[in-house]
């Protein structure tokens, strides 16, 4: 190999991403080229220089107050004074950061409090599934039209061409909460649409075939944005529905909830779609 | 983790929550964050901060941008929390929130050059021209390379993540990364060498 | 040119033949014209990775350069008279070291329709008039000009527009979303990506995602519709001034900064309880109230923010 090719690609040779001929093309001129040979110890050296770099780098001031500031809102004295209140409310009661009086006793007392409101709260969750299952298993067979028609009407909207629809259309959920006097019924069809459509997508998802051979690599950086962005879509269901189950007149926990299912309706047949075309 | 702590994380083991904290303490501290405990959210950044104003520092080779940053990186991995699978290290996860949030704030300041601009000006070096006498040690020399090819170079050669890897974080094609990769190399071998040897191509 | 496609497949054979005579010898390159009608279709499919650019041109013509990569055995080109097909199939196998990328360049005729899906390869694309449909998984998809009307799909690569359109849609998974555009219709979606839309006039917008964030800075247009969904993104609506809109935020667990603003409208209530379910809401109009905007969160955080 003459020089010049091969200096170019003295760096595709340092990172091991050359095929074993040209690899062996590169190894035979830096046996007669020194030049060569010195611009690739320069560039092992910087890169071992740069790998060597420390990787932590003590912040020069502490960045924690500014940080919680943001991040936690304004200490409760200036809240009153800022007059928009954006104060978070408190999240759900963090059962487990300490309270009430240190020392050990106040310690079990603590962690006593914390089980029991565990307990409490597994044993909704638990009467909330089965409430649910059942609900599914009455509901299944009345909506097994309803579902195929849901799910086609979704994935059609989303590879919709023409315009008028778009520019006509209200959103599903207006549509919905419009037309069916019980947006619950509904929501459970897409549960169950959600339900199928989600393990088909993980099988498709999870054996993705290898396109071309090439890139397992890909694929399975496909499956795994793809896994990932449905666990972001699930964890919004389950937070939406416990919400709407909590208050079901409320048309935005509807509008949130149907949201989220139509973005698993999505995902799942984009997972589908790619899975087909390879 | 303190006897306080430990006592109050224990009862989550028969939920199937995080039972695995003795081996693993930060999955531990990320489920109380996540259930809103600041005290887990400090000690998260805490344990975390060093590595992540490393590698902000590195990326936009400015402390006072790199404070900034590694600011966000916190508010929002707070924020987020509830999209980190666990799948992987926490730290893998800041350093994609920091590139993450690197390229946005580019994007709001300015419609700046995008990074997979094919600038002509590649080849002329960007580095400003050294006095003879001057040796920019490798951190000044990496803060000193244009954006794209120091976001490559970073993230590739530093922090040791691939092409592939890169190329999705930034959104840009493999061949971008290489490209800005081998450019960042020649520019930094320029910079580092000592005068009169090789000039950047 | 032939109007029977047989006549072209077997053209296409012969291509097929020809590049994999050229064996391992030397990059592929391609260089190929095709007639097409003014507003033909233009469909390129099968593209793994690279990049990929297409400009309209005048000419009712299709010319296709560039260079594939070893791995693309065969370019089946089905040429029609209203429609160009081009389709690569892959060599089956490891590839081993990667040290090239697939480029083509497109030159169509402006008013075709084209539609392109690649996995990991950038689709670029100006000058295009016709309906424009791109998609692909990771690669990014960068696009200026007035496309009639413009469907965009991603997993997660980024997607950049510039330019007007007849109706926009885009999707995707993780990958982010930047516009500055004009259309009477705006859908975006998304999971986890973020959105930026700057530009207008857009009368019509839904924004639609999960965790990403939305940013949305173009101006409310009169009579104007908005709506604004995300689960745990943030909303950030730009507010200029001189806007004529009726605002009506609510989140379930997030905050709502609306500032100033939830001062100075009419029929402001400041950040309170909301009703039953949600937990901050906030109603208020400015101006006339013409243009509706509809801002929902369940744990994001709605922030308006002035624009100029």
């Amino acid at each position: 190999m003459n020089h010049d090719p091969a200096r170019d690609l003295l760096q595709d040779y340092l990172d091991a991403a050359l095929d074993e001929a040209r690899a062996l093309d590169v190894e035979a001129h830096l046996r007669e080229c020194p030049a060569c040979r010195d611009e690739l110890e320069a560039l092992r050296a910087l890169l071992r220089a740069a790998a060597a770099l420390p990787r932590r780098v003590e912040p020069p001031r502490d960045l924690w107050p500014e940080i919680a500031a943001r991040a936690l809102g304004r200490a409760s004295g200036a809240a009153a004074a800022s007059g928009a209140g954006s104060e978070r409310p408190a999240p759900p009661a963090s059962a487990l950061a300490p309270q009430g009086p240190r020392g050990l006793a106040g310690a079990r007392r603590g962690a006593q409090r914390a089980w029991s409101k565990w307990r409490q709260a597994w044993g909704e969750w638990r009467r909330i599934g089965a409430e649910w299952r059942q609900a599914w298993r009455g509901l299944w067979p009345v909506f097994a039209g309803t579902v195929a028609v849901l799910v086609i009407l979704l994935s059609s909207i989303f590879r919709q061409q023409e315009q008028e629809y778009l520019m006509a259309a209200p959103t599903i959920a207006d549509l919905l909460a419009a037309e069916c006097s019980e947006p619950e019924r509904v929501l459970a069809a897409y549960e169950v649409a959600g339900a199928g459509a989600r393990s088909d997508a993980a099988r498709l998802a999870g054996e993705s075939p290898d396109p071309a051979g090439t890139d397992g690599a890909e694929s399975g950086a496909l499956s795994s944005v793809l896994a990932e962005n449905l666990a972001i879509i699930d964890r919004a269901i389950t937070d939406a529905r416990r919400a709407y189950e909590a208050n079901p007149d409320s048309p935005q926990l509807i509008r949130l909830l149907a949201a989220a299912y139509r973005a698993r309706a999505a995902l799942t047949s984009r997972a589908a779609e790619t899975a087909a075309r390879s | 983790m303190s006897g306080i702590d430990a006592l109050a994380a224990a009862p989550e083991a028969g939920i199937g929550g995080a039972g695995a904290e003795a081996e693993d303490p930060v999955a531990g501290l990320v489920d109380q964050a996540r259930r809103g405990s600041e005290a887990a959210f400090e000690r998260l950044y805490r344990l975390h901060a060093s590595q992540a104003y490393g590698l902000c520092l590195r990326l936009t080779g400015d402390r006072t941008e790199a404070e900034a940053l590694t600011q966000e990186v916190f508010v929002r991995m707070w924020r987020k929390l509830d999209t980190y699978e666990g799948r992987g290290p926490l730290g893998a996860w800041l350093r994609s929130l920091a590139v993450h949030l690197l390229i946005d704030n580019r994007r709001r300041a300015a419609r700046g050059p995008r990074l997979d601009a094919d600038d002509g000006a590649m080849a002329r070096a960007s580095i400003p021209p050294r006095r003879v006498e001057e040796t920019l040690d490798l951190e000044r020399a990496i803060a000193r390379l244009p954006r794209g090819a120091r976001l490559a170079f970073v993230l590739h050669d530093v922090e040791g993540y691939r092409h592939q890897e890169i190329a999705e974080q930034l959104g840009v094609a493999t061949g971008t990364v290489k490209a800005q990769l081998h450019r960042a190399r020649r520019l930094l071998r320029a910079a580092l060498a000592p005068p009169g040897e090789v000039s950047a191509r | 040119m032939a109007r029977r496609s047989g006549l072209e497949t077997a053209l296409a054979a012969l291509l097929a033949l020809s590049l994999a005579a050229a064996g391992a010898a030397a990059q592929q390159e391609i260089d190929r014209t095709f007639p097409l009608a003014p507003d033909g279709r233009f469909v390129l499919r099968g593209l793994l990775a690279g990049s990929v650019t297409v400009t309209g041109w005048d000419r009712p013509e299709v010319h296709v350069t560039g260079l594939l990569e070893r791995m693309i055995e065969d370019v089946v080109i089905d040429a029609q008279p209203e429609r160009v097909e081009i389709e690569l199939e892959y060599r089956r196998g490891k590839s081993g070291h990667r040290d090239e990328d697939t480029r083509l360049e497109i030159r169509l005729p402006r008013a075709a329709r084209v539609s392109i899906a690649t996995v990991s390869a950038r689709i670029g694309a100006s000058g295009v008039d016709g309906d424009v449909n791109l998609s692909t998984i990771s690669g990014g998809i960068d696009l200026s000009g007035r496309p009639k009307s413009l469907v965009l799909e991603s997993v997660s690569g980024s997607i950049d527009f510039e330019g007007e359109a007849q109706g926009i849609e885009i999707q995707t998974v993780s990958g982010d979303i930047e516009l500055r555009a004009a259309a009477p219709a705006l859908q975006l979606q998304t999971v986890s990506g973020d959105m930026e839309i700057r530009g207008g006039p857009l009368p019509r917008v839904r924004c639609q995602s999960v965790s990403g964030d939305i940013d949305f800075g173009a101006p409310f247009a009169p009579s104007g519709n908005y709506e604004f969904t995300s689960h745990s993104g943030d909303v950030l609506l730009v507010v200029t001034e001189g806007t004529d809109a009726a605002f009506d935020l609510s989140t379930f667990s997030g905050d709502i900064d609306a500032g100033a603003f939830a001062k100075a409208g009419e029929g402001a209530r400041k950040t309170r309880r909301g009703r039953p379910g949600m937990g901050r809401e906030n109603r208020f109009t400015l101006g006339g109230g013409s243009a509706e905007v509809s801002a929902t969160t369940f744990s994001g955080d709605l922030i308006l923010e002035r624009g100029d």
